[in-house]
């Protein structure tokens, strides 16, 4: 199923416009292969990750469990390196690099991760919810996932900057809402 | 039926093909017409009062009793908690969701609906469950899949299925 029509207008999500982001992918609710907003941001889609032992939900190796709602920017960064992804100073695009971005809440406790598209756009996992695709890190922020504070790279040959036709397009997009 | 009282869940009649699984095996040659036709949700077949219908002897001790009352407040906070965590990844915030706590504290007698909930759709109830039985049934399942499959295995040879 795919409908994002739920993030438009709800208070959780006040930055979100129907201008500023389109539904990516059907809802995982109702399937057993579950993965969420973390396995998405690194590239996986086979697995549900948060540092929890408890069986069906992954951990990379041998990084600590945390107790709930007491979850580390350290053990996430942890995690994005055993991909590969080290920490880097904003969610720019670089031409040859990945980028993600790590949401935390006031407390500095993980909520979200998103991670930035060859078009200068991000995509988003939320929950068990659809995949959107945001023109903006900020786009998501809020109450739920807090904001976009830390970010990440990695290499990837593949990652070039858009061409000017898409960011031409992208331009439109903004300007008149097409999806 | 009357409210406050127990009823036996005996099996699911599903409305577009009108064939009826019988999940109770203890029930298992039953006739239909010894159903009292009482509809529980519009899907679950119930009996009005099982000690019509089976001898106490031959209960099963750890038998499936449906307590209506507790069964929609069970629904109600179901639908309060996937609809306030729908976009949530975080399991910290999904599991200590207000309506979650009140599951979890409902102990034992949520186990049946539980169950039953992660047998119509893989929700996050691994938690839940590890809490109440005391340990974690799926411990080492890598998916969400293998878990789910793990506990539903252990509902059914617990008979809470």
């Amino acid at each position: 199923m795919r409908d994002c029509s739920w993030v438009v207008g709800n208070p959780q999500f006040s930055n979100v416009r129907p201008d500023n982001f389109k539904c990516s992918s059907d809802s995982t609710e109702d399937v057993e292969e579950k993965y969420n907003c973390i396995a998405w941001a690194v590239g996986k889609k086979d697995a549900f990750w948060w540092p929890r032992q408890l069986g069906g939900y992954h951990w990379p190796g041998n990084l600590p469990r945390e107790p709930l709602n007491r979850e580390t920017i350290k053990n996430f960064e942890d995690a994005f390196l055993t991909e590969g992804f080290i920490r880097c100073s904003d969610g720019k695009w670089e031409d040859g690099f990945e980028k993600l971005a790590l949401y935390v809440n006031d407390s500095d406790i993980p909520k979200h991760a998103a991670r930035l598209l060859p078009n200068g756009a991000w995509t988003s996992k939320m929950g068990d919810s659809e995949d959107i695709e945001h023109d903006t890190v900020h786009v998501v922020e809020g109450d739920l996932y807090g904001k976009a504070k830390v970010f990440f790279k990695r290499p990837n040959p593949l990652c070039q900057k858009p061409s000017k036709l898409t960011t031409f397009l992208l331009s439109l997009r903004r300007i008149f809402g097409m999806r | 039926m009357t409210e406050g009282n127990n009823y036996w869940l005996i099996g699911r009649m599903f409305p577009s093909s009108g064939a009826v699984s019988i999940t109770a095996p203890w029930f298992s040659n039953i006739s239909l017409e010894q159903v009292q036709g009482r509809v529980s949700r519009g899907l679950d077949l119930v009996i009005q009062e099982s000690s019509d219908l089976i001898a106490p002897h031959s209960r099963p001790t750890n038998a499936l009793v449906v307590d209506q009352a507790l069964e929609k407040e069970f629904e109600r906070l179901v639908a309060n908690w996937k609809r306030e965590t729908r976009a949530q990844s975080s399991l910290g915030e999904i599991f200590t969701n207000d309506s979650y706590q009140r599951i979890l504290g409902m102990g034992k007698d949520a186990l049946p609906m539980i169950l039953a909930d992660l047998q119509k759709a893989p929700g996050h109830w691994f938690y839940a469950l590890e809490k109440i039985v005391g340990h974690d049934v799926a411990s080492g399942a890598k998916t969400f899949g293998e878990a789910r499959d793990n506990w539903l295995q252990w509902g059914y040879k617990q008979n809470l299925i």
